[in-house]
């Protein structure tokens, strides 16, 4: 105990003494330029390669920075498909129809009868594959929709299927490098007061532009966007073509209100979809 | 199958969608939209998620028989709670009446339209094309 008491008194002693040192020491390491040990960790960037003739990426500071005409109107919002406003269309499909090749003929009075006997026909969609456009843009859910100077963003919140339109000029991205897919591969650019988006290399993997009609790998989607009523509603007319399926030009206007009353939220596809739902089980389908 | 209180009114809805599907993510030609069926029973399942709300009502046989288990399918969590809808609307074990449109083959099975709770409230189902 009176060691203890010793040394306790020795260091208070100390710090009577030296404590004001201490602190100023203390308070000249915090001005200090000299950083902690955690400041002074670098961390080596990995180099980023990039396949030669690529574009940057559209959220690359450097793209998004560089000087461009003002668009003539964005996109940014949630656009809803409304089936009461497109019953001239075809509503979810692109009525009318193009003269369609004969195996895509065949296909589509096959999906009519299977409608007719109260069935769905490769009801791909049903069974989580993804829509695809077309189609992504027409379910019954918001469109989320970002528009930066470089693209144009949007999910359908179903299924959350994206799509890109790159509109920073860069030309269709390489098919060698970039894999078919079924958003398909979107370029934009501005014509006054129109937005007209080119795309293609769509896979043709379970993919239909409409019930019993495929979407096929030459298939090509040219839309021309226009939004009207004070932006309130976004005109989309599509003009596709595909050799495989069908002859000229399947033109077809759809159009979207904007939805500000709420947000997206998540709408997955899960696995065990088609066990709970009638309309996908495999008695419900025709194959 | 064997229900109680199962009644199929003819009812003339209006197809407002023209060519095409109400459920619309996928097909929805199983379901007889120009009919209705009424069931009442006990909820087995309420799977309120999306993209698609699910209520399992155990339908007990008629006189005395087996219970049959009848599904509807129903619209997303959005297009649900827009109509009055939440999670906690009903549970297990409730006794409800389900009113809505019964698969073409037969199936114990439709595309729901409406649910009564046993105070008499009624909750439609919002089909998703709402708008």
């Amino acid at each position: 105990m009176k060691l203890q008491s010793e040394s306790v008194r020795s260091s208070t002693e100390l710090c009577e003494k030296h404590g004001k040192w201490a602190l100023l020491l203390l308070l000249a390491a915090a001005m200090s330029p000299v950083a902690s040990a955690q400041d002074q960790q670098k961390f080596e960037i990995p180099k980023q390669d990039v396949n030669p003739g690529q574009p940057p990426s559209a959220l690359s500071r450097e793209n998004l920075a560089k000087k461009r005409p003002a668009p003539p109107f964005n996109l940014t919002g949630n656009w809803m498909f409304s089936p009461a406003m497109n019953r001239g269309n075809g509503v979810f499909q692109y009525l009318p129809l193009p003269k369609l090749k004969p195996a895509a003929q065949a296909s589509y009075d096959a999906s009519r009868a299977a409608v007719a006997a109260g069935k769905a026909y490769k009801n791909d969609e049903g069974e989580c594959f993804p829509a695809g456009m077309p189609e992504s843009m027409t379910r019954v859910w918001p469109n989320q929709t970002f528009q930066l100077p470089t693209m144009i963003f949007m999910m359908q919140m179903l299924k959350h299927e994206p799509r890109w339109i790159y509109l920073d000029g860069r030309p269709h991205a390489d098919p060698e490098i970039k894999p078919p897919s079924y958003a398909g591969d979107s370029i934009g650019h501005f014509e006054g007061d129109t937005l007209v988006v080119d795309t293609i290399n769509f896979t043709p993997k379970r993919h239909w532009v409409q019930p019993g009609i495929p979407a096929g790998p030459q298939l090509k989607i040219v839309e021309r966007i226009k939004l009207k009523d004070n932006g309130n509603i976004l005109e989309d007319t599509f003009i596709m073509t595909d050799p495989d399926n069908w002859e000229g030009e399947w033109i077809n206007t759809k159009v979207w209100f904007r939805y500000e009353s709420a947000d997206i939220e998540e709408a997955y596809c899960l696995p065990d979809l088609n066990d709970k739902l009638l309309s996908t089980r495999p008695e419900s389908n025709v194959r | 199958m064997s229900a109680t209180k199962i009644s199929i009114r003819l009812l003339q809805i209006a197809l407002l969608l023209g060519c095409g599907s109400a459920l619309a993510h996928h097909s929805s030609a199983m379901f007889d939209a120009k009919n209705e069926i009424t069931v009442k029973g006990t909820i087995k399942e309420f799977d309120f998620e999306n993209p698609h709300v699910r209520i399992v009502l155990m339908v007990p046989g008629e006189q005395g028989g087996p219970a049959t288990e009848w599904n509807f399918e129903a619209a997303s969590v959005r297009g649900m709670a827009l109509a009055g809808w939440r999670r906690s609307s009903v549970k297990s074990g409730d006794e409800v009446t389900a009113v809505g449109a019964p698969l073409k083959d037969g199936r114990p099975g439709a595309m729901l339209h409406r649910v009564i709770l046993a105070d008499g409230t009624i909750l439609k189902s919002n089909l998703g094309a709402n708008y």
